[in-house]
Parts: C-alpha cells; structure tokens; sequence
C-alpha cells in the first residue's frame, strides 16, 4: 500500500512536470507563430534590413559572346576577350575609423601608409609617378569622393598583378579594389587587314563598324538571353532562380574568311614599299585573287595621314570609282577580237599619232608618231604593249563607232564583263560605277576616251574581277570573302563560289589576249618589262595611268589640270603564273596634285614582289623528282646540344642544315650558312675551343 | 449553446494539458504527422544543400569563365607572334640568317 502511494506521487509529479515543459513548448510555439504573423503581415523593413534580410531576386541580361573571325586556314584574325577597368572606393573603411576612438587615428595611418605602397605598384604597372598616384588616393579620400578609376582597359595577367598590391589584396570591403569586366574586340594582326576584316569596339557598339564585322555583324553578335536570380546567404551571391523563366544566350557564330593573312602580310609590305616611293603617293590598294573561285585572298588599303605615315584607313578598293585608264584598253581588245573585228596581228594606221572621229582629232600619241614606226602602221599586239592612246582610240572608233548599233553592242559586250555592275559584295560601300554612253553624250570623242579607259568610273575590284575572268579561262567568277559560317568548329553555313558569267569571251580569245598581256611584261618597249626582268614566274598584266578630273585650288578650274599638276591613279592588274594561273593581282597606288611622271608600272613593282614570294612559297611549282631517286643517306649519330658540350666547337660535319644549326646556337653559338643539303666543313673545326657567342660558319652541298 | 461553451472550454483545457490530439483521435494518424514532419524537414534540408550548391556552382563559373578568358588572351598573343612579319623580325633580332625560300620546294613524286 505504502509503495503504491509512492508510486502514485511519483507518477504525479513526472506528470506535473511534462505538463510544465508542455506549457512552456506551447507558449514558445504561441510566440514563434505570432511572430511569424506579425512579419509576414505587419511588419515593414528598413532598408539596410530588406538590403540584407529581404529575399531578393532580379533579371540579369545574359550578353552572347561575338564570335570569332578566321582566316581561310583557321587563323585567328579577330576576337572577343574579357578586359578589366580597376575602380577604388577610396573611401572605404573611413567612417569606420573615425567613429573608433581609441585606434582610429592609428589604423587611418596604417591604411595610409599601405595606401603608398599601392601608389608605386600602381606607377609601375600604369605609369606615371608614386606620388601622383598616392595624391589622387588621398585627395579622394580626404573629399569623400568613393569613386577612383584607376588606369584604362587592362588584360586578365595585368588584373592578377593589381589584385596582389598592398591593400588591393585585402578585397573590395577593406581595400577598396572593385572591377569591371567589359568585353572587348582584339586583333592578333594589327593593322593587317584592317579595312577589310573591319573594327568594332565591342559587342554592344552599333555603330562605327566597317568591313566583315559590318557585314556578318547580326551573325557575329548572337542573341542576348536573360536569367532570374535570386540573392543567396552568402555574401553579394546571386544563384540562378527559376530556370524554365530564363532564356540562355545563343553566343555569335564564327566567320571563317577566305584571306590567307600570310598574303596579306606579303601585300600590305610591297604596297608599303612602293607607297614610300614618291611623297605625291597619297595611299593605294593591293587585291589577291584566287583565280578559280575568286576568293579575296588579300585586301590591303593603306593612305597617308598628315605625317606622311600609311594606315588602314581608308577602303579605296571597294569605295573608289575612278577613271581606270589603260589596264581597261584590254576590256576594248577582248570586245574587238571576240567580234571577229580585229586580229592581234593585224596592223594599224599610225597616222603620226592622230586620229580623227567625227570630224574631231585626238591629241597625239607621241609614241607612234612616224619616227617611232616608219612604216605607219603598228600591231594591235604591240599597241597593247606600249600602251598607244591611239590605237585604242582607233579600235574603238572603227571598231564600234561606225553605228549606233554597233556601239550598243560595246556597250553590251562592256556590261557583260560586269565592269559596272552593282553587285552584293561582301563588305558595303562598294561604290557606284557607270559609263558614258557615247551615242547620248553628246561629245564627239566619248567612244575613242571610252576605249582607253576614261569617261567612266569602275573600282579597283571590278578590274580584279575582269582580268581574273581572263586569267580563269574566260569563266568570271564574283569575288567573295566569306567562306562559311561555323559554331565550334562546325560548319553552320557554307558560300560557294559564284559564276557571274560562264564565258566573257571565245577561249581564242582568252588565250590571245594572255600571249598580248605576257609580251607587257616579258618583251622589251613592254610597260612593265623592266619591273619584271628576273621575276621568280612569268607575270602577265597590264599598267594604267590614268590622269583624274579634280578642282584646281590654283585656278579654280575643274579639269584633268595641265602640265606638272596632275591628279594620277597608277594601276597594274596581272596574273601568274601566266602558263597556268593561280592568283590575279591588281595594285592601285592615288596621288594628290603632282607632275605627270608618276606612271602606272610603279605599281607592278608591288605586284612583282607578290607574285616572287607566293611562287617560292607554293611547292606545287616547284622541281619534281621521283619517288625511288637515290638520297644521300643520312647517318645515324648523337647530336651535340648545350646539355651534353664540353665547351668546345660541336660536329656538325654530315648533319643537315636545321640538325646542325640546333646544335651549334644551343652550344651557345652564332651559326653563319652557305649552300644547301649536308655539312661538309665548318669554321672553326670539330671540338676547337671558342668562347660563347663565337660565330661558326658551315658550308653545305 | 451551453454545450459549445463546454466543448470550448475543454478544448482548452486540453491544449493546455497536451491532449488534443488524442481528444481528436490522432493518435492513429501519428505516423502520418511524423512523416510529414520528416517530409518538410528534409525538403528544407535539400533546399539548404541545393542552395550551396548553386554557390559553388556559381563560383566554378565564375572562375571558369576567367580561366576561359585567360586562355582566350593567351591564344590571340600567341596568334600574334604568328604574323610573317614579326617573325621575321624576331629572327633578324636575333642574328638568325633564315629566311623566306628562295624557290619552290622541291616535290617527291611517286
């Protein structure tokens, strides 16, 4: 009985006391769901606290990244990196400080003093001096002004060196150091190519683009997307929030090109070197053609500013439309012979050098007169070579002038080699270009200056494209620059070559026309034969010099100006090699008011230096031997390098030119050669002493 | 109206004594409650792991993306050393007398 009691009081006062923790959980409860009533419901934030407690969620715009752009064989001609501005709260932890009574005034000059280490880091990578740097920083600071850009545009290596200075290192909320990433569009060539592949700033920038990055830009810029974030408990960190709300960024596709930039290269240097030629030379262009498909493998443009330096500024191939002159004489002569009216061999009154068209002479041709040619005649051949005005102004008169009939018919013939056309070229500006029809211009001459190339405006890239049709058999094909279209390596969308006409001409034609181009350049009177004696291939071409109309300052006449004030636009447009071509070439170089010696054939000087270097450069012109001719044997030996040299001169005798010149500079040597194939002596001889830096001289066979 | 007074007043009671769930006969729905509990428990427990993960997923991008950057910009310096040109010049720099060929290779032909 005792026990049960027992019992029983203790089983009142476990019972009293789990009723007491009941109560206290049920108040507690009580508590947390009126409080959560009252938040939910009630309660307003301030705005540090909805800065910090409020869940916060946003729309970030997702930027696509501009795709890149190629060459022909894959190389990178322009792209999009990440570059970083370095900003500086220089205000930071100030106020922190000054309320800190006991060690503010002490930490203020720590933060100081490490604010001048910073200066220095900063003048050495920026420039400028320590205490320039040091006083920006504490001016700042001492005027509460938060915001300090420090330095330009600079590349992730450089960020890393800034993030390790003094302060900069200790982060955003001690240091200050806040960076802004901006996209930005670099080129790995410079200059090279400029007008042609083009320039924009970044992918945001509209306007100011030129070129391909023009042309391709709604490709190349890609579609912007957008992603709901929401701020997490972790520090300044937003997370990607409701994903089937957000849209992802398709980035810009790649555009691969058909320039090959070692062209390129190759072109922009010749044209510089004859630029440099005459202070008169305002700027110039140099296109390269692929015959066969008429791909741009090369589109130089290079113009003098105020200081005489030449830069891509200006796209003359495409937006300059001018009188071409005497490269167009060939456009007269394949118009003449496809028509049956005249033969290459055919000769032509002289006529001292007149001729008379509607009962209107011409200025003479001082380079026919009866002195140059006694028996008053010349072939059409020889014309062609010598560039005779007059026997062109002949053909063209004879030829075409007899009717109105037949000089629609040249006219015809002229717009189906599309010398004028306005074709969709692949980049803009590509100017307007016309002929003065001669039975509606109501000059007597029209027909005999059409003939020679005036009273007309074509672009240095219709010629290209006209010669290039001769080059290619008669077959003209559009030039292009845009091969394809590719994501990741993939090809998105391929261009194929376009035919704008499958015959110009007879193939008889062509190939009189390619022997009469030839004899410019490889017989002697030709206009380009003394630029091209001892060419690496046979050149075939055409020189012009064609004088432009222009707005005399000294007289204030417009005209073609007199003697010794001329405005001239010098061309040459060629092929080669000539028995088989690969690449046509046209070189224009444009002058501003100057004398009347500027001619043409300048121009084949660039041209000349293309066609040695590409044609040295392309081994499928080179020697061929067969396959089961006996080589020298080379033996087997160690070769001597830096690591296994006692400090003597190493052997080379027997080794090929690259084994032995690897061995000799890695020894520490200069390494002088003559000949090719194998070593068979050298200068000093195997294993003699000679300090480091000596020069060794090899003789190969 | 007197019996609804009654009915509330026990039911404070028995809140207050924590029998209202077996007032309620809940007692047999006690493994509903607790898996429920369990169920909310663990979906708040994998938002917070979810969470974490979207932060470091965040910060893997961020450096992925720098690295991206960083490979971008070494690749456009080494396309840059690439130019005829420059190369050209390195060599003449350094006193190396090779150059451009002279003529064609010559071709092994079968």
């Amino acid at each position: 009985m005792a026990d049960t009691m027992k019992k029983a009081r203790k089983g009142n006062r476990t019972s009293r006391l789990l009723t007491v923790v009941h109560l206290l959980f049920l108040v507690a409860g009580i508590g947390i769901v009126g409080q959560i009533i009252y938040l939910q419901l009630f309660w307003k934030p301030t705005e540090l606290e909805e800065t910090f407690f409020g869940t916060s969620h946003k729309v970030d715009t997702l930027y696509p990244v501009r795709g890149a752009i190629y060459d022909c064989k894959g190389r990178l001609l322009a792209s999009s990196v990440s570059m970083y501005r370095v900003c500086m709260d220089c205000t930071v932890r100030k106020a922190e400080f000054e309320s800190d009574l006991e060690n503010g005034r002490i930490k203020e000059n720590e933060w100081r003093q490490k604010a001048a280490e910073l200066s220095a880091g900063l003048a050495e990578i920026y420039g400028g001096s320590a205490e320039d740097w040091n006083r920006k920083i504490i001016h700042n600071r001492n005027n509460n002004r938060s915001y300090l850009r420090i330095g330009g545009l600079i590349d992730y290596q450089t960020l890393q060196q800034v993030n390790a200075l003094p302060l900069f290192r200790e982060g955003p909320f001690k240091g200050g150091i806040t960076v802004e990433t901006e996209e930005t569009r670099i080129y790995p060539y410079g200059s090279l190519g400029r007008r042609a592949i083009g320039v924009v700033r970044n992918n945001q920038e509209s306007q100011h683009i030129t070129g391909i990055e023009e042309k391709c830009n709604d490709v190349l810029h890609g579609k912007e997307g957008h992603q709901h974030k929401k701020r997490t408990d972790v520090r300044g960190m937003y997370v990607p929030g409701n994903n089937w709300m957000s849209k992802k960024a398709q980035d810009g596709l790649d555009v691969r090109t058909t320039i090959d930039i070692d062209i390129q290269d190759i072109s922009d240097k010749a044209l510089r070197n004859v630029l440099s030629q005459n202070e008169h030379m305002i700027g110039g262009c140099c296109l390269v053609m692929d015959v066969e498909t008429g791909a741009i493998r090369a589109m130089v443009n290079l113009k003098k500013d105020s200081n005489g330096n030449l830069g891509e500024t200006y796209n003359y191939a495409v937006t300059t439309a001018q009188n071409p002159g005497s490269v167009f004489k060939t456009a007269t002569l394949m118009a003449a012979l496809d028509e049956g009216k005249i033969d290459l061999h055919d000769s032509i009154p002289c006529m001292d050098g007149y001729y008379t068209y509607k009962g209107t002479r011409t200025p003479q041709d001082h380079h026919v007169t009866k002195a140059d040619y006694p028996s008053g005649y010349i072939p059409v051949d020889e014309g062609l070579k010598i560039s005779s005005n007059h026997v062109f102004r002949y053909l063209g008169g004879e030829c075409f002038g007899k009717s109105e009939r037949e000089t629609g018919k040249y006219l015809d013939l002229l717009n189906s080699y599309h010398l004028f056309d306005d074709f969709d070229f692949d980049i803009n500006g590509l100017a307007k270009c016309n002929v003065k029809d001669p039975r509606t211009s109501g000059e007597a001459l029209t027909l005999p200056m059409v003939a020679m190339g005036y009273d007309m405006a074509t672009t240095p890239i219709h010629i290209l494209t006209f010669y290039n049709s001769i080059a290619n058999g008669g077959k003209e094909m559009k030039p292009y620059m845009i091969e394809a279209y590719e994501r990741n390596g993939r090809t998105e969308k391929k261009f194929s070559p376009t035919v704008l006409n499958s015959s110009v001409c007879k193939k008889s034609t062509v190939d009189s026309l390619t022997v009469a181009l030839l004899k410019i350049t490889q017989e002697e009177h030709g206009t380009g034969y003394w630029r091209f004696r001892g060419a690496k291939c046979h050149v075939a071409g055409k020189t012009g010099t064609a004088f432009q109309t222009f707005k005399d300052p000294a007289t204030g006449k417009t005209g073609f100006g007199g003697s010794g004030r001329r405005v001239i636009q010098g061309t040459f447009a060629g092929f080669f090699p000539a028995e088989a071509p690969k690449y046509t070439v046209v070189t224009v170089f444009y002058t501003d008011i100057c004398g009347d010696n500027l001619e043409g054939s300048r121009c084949a000087s660039a041209v000349r230096e293309i066609a040695d270097q590409l044609y040295c450069m392309n081994p499928q012109w080179g020697e061929a031997i067969e396959q089961n001719t006996k080589l020298a044997k080379a033996g087997e030996r160690k070769l001597i390098t830096g690591k296994n040299n006692d400090g003597k001169v190493p052997d080379v005798v027997g080794l090929g030119l690259s084994d032995a010149v690897y061995s000799i500079e890695s020894c520490g040597y200069k390494c002088i050669y003559e000949g090719h194939g194998q070593v068979v002596s050298q200068s000093p001889g195997a294993y003699s002493e000679a300090k480091k830096g000596a020069t060794v001289v090899i003789k190969l066979r | 109206m007197a019996i609804k007074a009654k009915k509330l007043l026990q039911g404070f009671k028995d809140i207050a004594q924590g029998e209202l769930l077996l007032r309620l006969k809940f007692d047999k729905y006690l493994a509903h409650i607790v898996v429920v509990a369990v169920a909310v428990m663990c979906i708040l427990f994998s938002r917070c792991i979810v969470e974490n993960v979207q932060v470091n997923r965040e910060r893997m991008r961020h450096a992925l993306t720098e690295t991206q950057w960083k490979h971008q910009q070494t690749s456009v310096e080494l396309v840059s050393l690439g130019k005829m040109s420059t190369v050209e010049d390195l060599l003449k720099e350094n006193n190396v007398n090779i150059g451009k060929p002279t003529k064609p290779a010559t071709m092994i032909r079968k």
